[in-house]
């Protein structure tokens, strides 16, 4: 089968633009998780994911405990910009627990990989198991 | 053969190295935001919130409830760069920017304003970089009042219905 010259001169043209351009989109090893309970008053637990921010040496961007609610952007390495971390949490008096909910993005998006996994592990760790 | 594709090699692929995924440079007011952690940032007005955007009542519920899911929706949407139960103003970061105002009351009412105001230059504050068609901004409405109907009412059993069946049965 023979290319013709337009078409082969097409796609020499394009070409690098779609390779260079492409995002890279990572495969998950696990489910996504964007909301965990845990057996925690909700202060403790708000104590806690303060905490993690400072951990992850993370700026606050906006914070509101009458709603439950925090914004922080951490450094993201691979890709020198920066990761923002919606945390939400919800407290469940009756059950003594707290849900708390986390959805992180980028300036134009998503964050496609998998930072929640780590943010819940820390908060874990330091609510103590 | 190989002299065209030389010449095509070096107009094209070589350029488009060095500009096709060059890093953005700050241009407008947003992308100062971004610079400075949002530092500085100025909630708009709960007057131009009314004034300029769409607006949906969601009956049967408290303002707790709107407030939540409020924040639910909003969170999968972008990031939340402020927000005050207080004043029932929320923003948040996303294609545009969104500002939400929820009314309490009776009826509790959402009032959104998309800030396209944040699109201007730094350079030429009267220019913006991204400009929206008015069409495209009542579909995007409309979506986010779908997606905060569901949120909210999805764990309501329809309490409606439950009203009018009662009523119904009277």
């Amino acid at each position: 089968m023979k290319i013709p010259k337009k078409t082969f001169y097409l796609i020499i043209l394009f070409l690098p633009i779609w390779v260079s351009c492409a995002p890279n989109i990572p495969k998950s090893e696990y489910p996504v998780e964007i909301e965990k309970v845990f057996n925690a008053s909700f202060d403790k637990t708000w104590n806690a994911v303060s905490e993690v921010v400072k951990i992850s040496k993370g700026v606050i961007i906006t914070s509101d405990k009458s709603s439950g609610l925090v914004t922080y952007a951490v450094p993201d390495k691979e890709s020198e910009s920066k990761i923002y971390m919606n945390v939400y949490l919800k407290s469940n008096p009756n059950a003594n627990t707290t849900t708390v909910f986390l959805f992180s993005k980028t300036r134009t998006g998503p964050y496609l990989k998998e930072i929640e996994r780590d943010f819940f592990e820390k908060l874990k760790t330091i609510l103590g198991g | 053969m190989l002299l065209k594709m030389t010449v095509l090699f070096i107009l094209f692929f070589v350029p488009s190295m060095f500009f096709g995924c060059a890093p953005k440079v700050v241009t407008t007011e947003l992308d100062q935001l971004f610079e400075k952690d949002f530092e500085g940032f100025e909630v708009p007005e709960i007057s131009k919130i009314k004034e300029w955007g769409g607006s949906k009542d969601y009956p049967y519920v408290t303002f707790d409830d709107v407030w939540e899911s409020t924040i639910i929706v909003l969170m999968q949407q972008g990031t939340i760069v402020r927000s005050s139960k207080n004043t029932g103003v929320i923003v948040t970061i996303t294609t545009p920017p969104l500002a939400v105002f929820v009314e309490g009351g009776e009826v509790i009412k959402v009032y959104l304003h998309w800030m396209e105001n944040l699109y201007k230059r730094l350079d030429k504050p009267e220019m913006v970089t991204v400009k929206f068609e008015a069409a495209a901004m009542e579909k995007r409405n409309k979506t986010f009042f779908d997606k905060l109907s569901t949120q909210l009412y999805s764990n309501e059993k329809w309490k409606w219905l439950k009203f009018e069946g009662k009523e119904g049965k009277k």
